[in-house]
């Protein structure tokens, strides 16, 4: 290989096209081949075992999370939890807040209709009271007009 | 480097033919962990080897081998198959060297194999009747080789192991490197060159078995 040429490759100049088949010549060459033959037989560095775990154990890291079954139970229980909660907002009665309503009642209705009618209209609006979970006063239980019977009108007939 | 000089310089290696290579890439795109793992299984022993040689440290070179397959595996996506597997993973390989010599501020690497040696040194050291194939290979021989290849400078060691050790193409190695094919034929001239010298001057002392 001439010198020129030599200096070329050192500073890594371009070559001409009749200089690079030189060069190409040279490195199919038999003791270029026998050189190749040597540096293709060093010795591979082959990883250790506890090296091949760092190295999964690192790429666990920026792996996403594979996406495993589950058994039955891990979401049977919290399915059953929500429909009985969902059941018992449904089905469970319902208590006013604050202070129990009470039931108005006209008395003078009461009056005016006699024992009989107002006998029944306390009943019926005691029981109506009751129903929605309503307290009926006990003073307006008394407070009804009691009604007499004169007997002694019986007694004079 | 023709189909018959591959034949008789490369040793045998455990190379994935083509369609499994392609099989198991498109699995592990997917981010199926088997598949990327037998990638690893492949190519570990080499990638190592070659950090190895440009890494002189043991446990640093371990830590940046692990790296070039943690960052294969983070860019997979990237890999849009313009270059081989293989050459995409020693371009990574590669690229973490040159980082790491950049970050510990090594002087500039000079394309001079070694300051001793002058051009007209490596215009004579190419001896055709040299024969390195007839040689014994024993363990003091391979440290000699070895020895050689680590006074090589970076640039040198780097075409000379991934073209006589690995079998790259030299299209191969100048997308590794991003250099041109021209490039990559002096300085695989070069190495070769630098080689046989170190070689030839062993022998001369005596060391031939």
């Amino acid at each position: 290989m001439k010198k020129e040429l030599l200096d070329k490759l050192m500073a890594e100049e371009a070559l001409t096209a009749a200089e690079m088949l030189e060069l190409e010549e040279a490195l199919e060459s038999q003791e270029s081949a026998g050189v190749a033959w040597l540096a293709g037989r060093l010795p591979d560095e082959e990883p250790s075992l506890e090296w091949r775990s760092r190295l999964n154990q690192r790429l666990a890291d920026h792996a996403p999370a594979p996406a495993r079954r589950r058994p039955v139970w891990h979401w049977l229980a919290p399915l059953g939890a929500a429909a009985c909660l969902g059941a018992a907002l449904v089905f469970a009665p319902r208590f006013p807040e604050g202070p129990a309503p009470t039931a108005r009642f006209d008395e003078s209705e009461m009056v005016a209709s006699g024992l009989e009618d107002a006998m029944v209209a306390a009943y019926t609006a005691v029981s109506a009271a009751e129903s929605v979970g309503v307290s009926y006063p006990d003073a307006r239980r008394t407070s009804v007009a009691p009604t007499y019977f004169d007997w002694s009108q019986l007694e004079g007939r | 480097m023709s189909s018959y000089l591959r034949a008789m310089v490369l040793p045998e290696r455990r190379m994935m033919d083509a369609a499994t290579e392609e099989a198991l890439l498109s699995r592990a795109k997917g981010r199926d962990w088997e598949a990327f793992g037998r990638i690893v299984d492949a190519y570990q022993g080499r990638v190592l080897g070659y950090i190895r040689r440009m890494v002189r440290d043991e446990e640093e070179a371990q830590d940046l081998a692990q790296e070039v397959f943690i960052r294969a595996y983070q860019s997979l996506d990237r890999f849009d198959g313009r270059a081989s597997l293989r050459t995409w993973i020693f371009r990574i390989a590669g690229n973490l060297c040159i980082d790491r010599s950049r970050r510990i501020k090594r002087r500039p690497q000079t394309v001079a194999p070694d300051p001793e040696i002058e051009a007209d040194d490596l215009l004579n050291s190419l001896d055709e009747r040299w024969r390195p194939d007839r040689l014994l290979l024993d363990d003091e021989l391979v440290a000699c080789i070895d020895a050689a290849v680590d006074s090589l400078s970076d640039k040198l060691k780097n075409v000379l192991y991934l073209h006589d050790h690995e079998g790259l193409a030299y299209e191969e190695i100048a997308q590794a490197l991003d250099v041109p094919v021209g490039t990559v034929k002096s300085r695989l001239f070069l190495a070769r060159a630098h080689l046989q010298k170190q070689v030839q001057a062993y022998l001369g002392q005596g060391g031939e078995a």
